[in-house]
């Protein structure tokens, strides 16, 4: 029983009767109970409200708030990758494209550790990568997966995916793919692990073949897939350009087959063939070798995939060089056909000794016997007669000392020396006329050769054809940047160059016809060719003892040009002199491509004993 | 002829009452607006539902389209691949010789001029290499 006394305590009234429990009057103040009260309340109001905010996504972790988190669980920005471009020869057969190959991760998490040993040993077997590798990469409980292997072929990837375990996972990824392996490997070039293009045409044209890639914001599942419930935000892709080649299969086929047959026989370092289009432009092969397999191009040393020789290296051209300098005069009137100039086989020029390849003298010789005979006595005279002004202006106008601007990426300029520059001597001018102390690339020296067999019109070297976007093309256009001579002193420097190629003959043809007088190199047809033996600088002011380049250029036919070509042996270790690496070289791939154009042969440009179409079987 | 008269008032008077009648069953009080709400409110419910019903179906349909379109985008580059390995000049020389083929000898060509020598020149003028 209560009673309120006077204070407001409430009393608790105990009955008289006694108990085992001491009782005690127990009072609570009103205001405590109150106070009870209102903290309660204040506790219920203040987890309501934080539960409101939670709800209404005020509550802020990390300086976002719960429900932009969330958002940003939900809706993602995921990115579209856009698909490289193709690259097709001029016959459209792929070069290179991309294909999804699956790459194989691990989830250590995932991965019974009881079994890791014999999985490891397993995967070991079918990837080719050391099982303890593997079995570290299952056993790295750090990372929630491990890529073991990327690019798996598919064949392998069946096997994996048939071996059932829950811990490998298999992950489709872009691979780029030269099918054709080392085929144009450096007109072509590679990209690298992150799909950039690091040499030749990848290289060059990186930018247009990667495309742009695309971005969908949208919500999406627990893999990452795009939900089709609310709107989505699209930005596509724009898949890269797919280009069109000017190479011709066919035509590069010929050059890397002959290239590599004789730089394997004369036992030398390197080489190189090019053979450009002269009324075009358009490069329709260019080979080097040794080459590389771009699929695999991080097996090879960094200046094989870099470094394309056939634009890239400078070298001395030597005594091709002197096609230049009878052109020069010519078209700069500095003297004629008719003009001749006395060959002793060696001079005296600012106290050097300057003589010809044998020593030998050749007598009076005019411009063609200077090319018959490469007599570099003659040649050196007949830079002097063109005068260093008229001479260093003639080789800018055949675009010597700048890069020819062809879309291949890794191209040199070459090296002139010109009178403006120090060090420069009138001597220099004495060597130029026969082609050492200057430095040109392959591609400056078969491009003045083409604007010869062009009557004289320089064009732009170019490797693309063809630009697409879907259906939508930009077809190159030929490009003319000069004309350093006239029609008329091509004419005349083809005809000598006919006669100069003639005389190169028996080294391929003696064995059949049985004698070493001039006759025709092509049998059936007329064509343009001058060796050049050039001596490799040492870097110390001189020149190696024991290694030459071995090279000629030409046209092929010499009237209506269908095909400049450039062929190049380094080091030949087997013989030192051109005339017997690189001639017959020239003869091979310039037989070949005639036929291959269908041009009929005349046969009255076939001697006794030769065969249209024949060649020295190597 | 027999005419049926009715008086016409009480017919007037049976049709207001029925009017009057109407309107109580229409008139809306505290009650028939909750209905009347949460009617609406399910009507729109249900709406809304077959609407991301729908939008869901067609979302899955554009899904696995776009699964199979990645799929047969990928069939495809793998058979572009094999198709450009099949083109290979280097391969295609490795089966011509395994079946025994072998190049011409020059000696076994055989050159024919038809026409005159004018003809055979402004034929040569081919803009193009041809293919063999």
């Amino acid at each position: 029983m209560a009673a309120r006394t006077t204070r407001g305590t409430v009393v608790n009234r105990i009955p008289a009767r006694r108990s085992a429990i001491p009782t005690h009057p127990i009072t609570i103040s009103r205001w405590r109970l109150n106070l009870i009260l209102l903290i309660a309340v204040v506790i219920i109001v203040r987890v309501a409200v934080h539960l409101g905010s939670i709800q209404t996504g005020q509550v802020r972790v990390g300086g976002r708030t719960l429900a932009e988190m969330a958002r940003a669980e939900v809706y993602q920005s995921l990115p579209i990758p856009a698909p490289r471009g193709v690259l097709r020869d001029s016959k459209g057969n792929v070069l290179a494209l991309d294909v999804d190959f699956q790459s194989l991760y691990v989830v250590p998490s995932l991965i019974d550790q009881k079994q890791a040993q014999r999985l490891a040993l397993t995967l070991s077997g079918l990837l080719g990568i050391p099982s303890p590798d593997i079995l570290a990469a299952m056993q790295n409980t750090s990372r929630y997966q491990v890529r073991i292997k990327r690019w798996l072929e598919p064949e392998i990837a069946e096997r994996i995916i048939a071996l059932d375990e829950p811990g490998l996972l298999l992950q489709y990824e872009p691979r780029r793919v030269y099918p054709q392996q080392t085929f144009a490997a450096h007109v072509v070039g590679a990209v690298n692990f992150d799909h950039v293009g690091i040499s030749g045409i990848e290289g060059y044209y990186d930018t247009l073949l990667r495309g742009s890639t695309g971005v969908i914001t949208a919500e999406v599942d627990s893999q990452r897939n795009p939900i089709w419930i609310a709107p989505q935000e699209i930005q596509p892709a724009a898949p890269g350009v797919d280009l069109q080649l000017t190479i011709d299969p066919t035509v590069q086929h010929v050059i890397e087959t002959e290239l590599k047959k004789a730089v394997d026989e004369h036992n030398a370092d390197s080489g190189v063939v090019i053979v450009m289009d002269p009324r075009t432009g358009a490069i329709l092969g260019m080979a080097s070798y040794p080459t590389f397999d771009p699929n695999r191009y991080f097996e090879y040393a960094p200046e094989m995939y870099n470094l394309n020789p056939a634009i890239g290296t400078q070298y001395e051209p030597g005594s091709t060089f002197k096609i230049f300098t009878v052109a020069a005069g010519l078209q700069t009137r500095a003297f004629t056909a008719d003009t001749v100039v006395d060959d002793p086989g060696s001079v005296y020029r600012y106290g050097w000794r300057l003589s010809n390849w044998n020593g030998a003298g050749n007598g009076p010789v005019n411009p063609e016997k200077v090319l018959y005979y490469s007599s570099n006595v003659g040649a050196l005279q007949l830079a002097e007669l063109i005068g260093a002004d008229r001479f260093y202006a003639m080789l800018n106008e055949f675009g010597f000392g700048h890069p020819t601007g062809i879309d291949i990426a890794g191209e040199a300029a070459g090296m002139v020396q010109t009178p403006a520059r120090q060090g420069w001597s009138p001597l220099v001018l004495d060597t130029n006329g026969y082609g050492q102390g200057i430095a040109v690339t392959p591609l400056q020296l078969v491009r003045m050769v083409a604007a010869i067999g062009n009557d004289g019109k320089l064009m732009r070297p170019y490797v693309v054809e063809r630009r697409c976007r879907g259906d939508d093309c930009v077809i190159t256009q030929p490009k003319q940047i000069g004309q350093p001579i006239e029609p008329g002193v091509a004419w005349t420097v083809r005809r000598m160059l006919v006669k100069s190629a003639n005389h190169y003959a028996p080294v391929v043809w003696a064995g059949v016809t049985g004698h070493y007088g001039d006759t025709w190199l092509v049998p059936g047809y007329e064509v343009c060719a001058k060796t050049g033996t050039s001596s490799i600088p040492d870097g110390r002011g001189g020149y190696i003892a024991d290694a030459t380049i071995g090279s000629v250029v030409g046209l092929a036919p010499a009237e209506r040009a269908r095909f400049a070509i450039l062929v190049k042996v380094d080091r030949p270790r087997d013989d030192y002199w051109a005339v017997r690496t690189a001639i017959p070289l020239f003869q091979s791939i310039a037989t070949q491509l005639l036929q291959y154009a269908r041009i009929a042969p005349d046969m009255g440009l076939v001697d006794p004993g030769q065969t249209v179409g024949g060649r020295l079987n190597r | 002829m027999a005419v049926t008269l009715k008086p016409l008032y009480p017919t007037i008077r049976e049709a207001k009452e029925r009017r009057i009648k109407l309107a109580r069953y229409l008139r809306l009080d505290g009650g028939r607006r909750l209905i009347a709400a949460a009617l609406w409110l399910a009507l729109m419910s249900g709406l809304t539902l077959a609407q991301t019903g729908h939008l869901a179906t067609q979302g899955h349909a554009v899904a696995q389209l776009q699964r199979q379109q990645t799929l047969l985008l990928r069939e495809q580059s793998n058979l572009r691949l094999r198709l450009a390995r099949a083109q290979s000049l280097a391969d295609i020389e490795r089966r011509a010789l395994r079946m025994n083929l072998r190049p011409m000898r020059p000696e076994q060509a055989r050159y024919i001029t038809i026409g005159t020598t004018t003809d055979r020149e402004s034929s040569s003028d081919d803009s193009l290499p041809l293919n063999p």
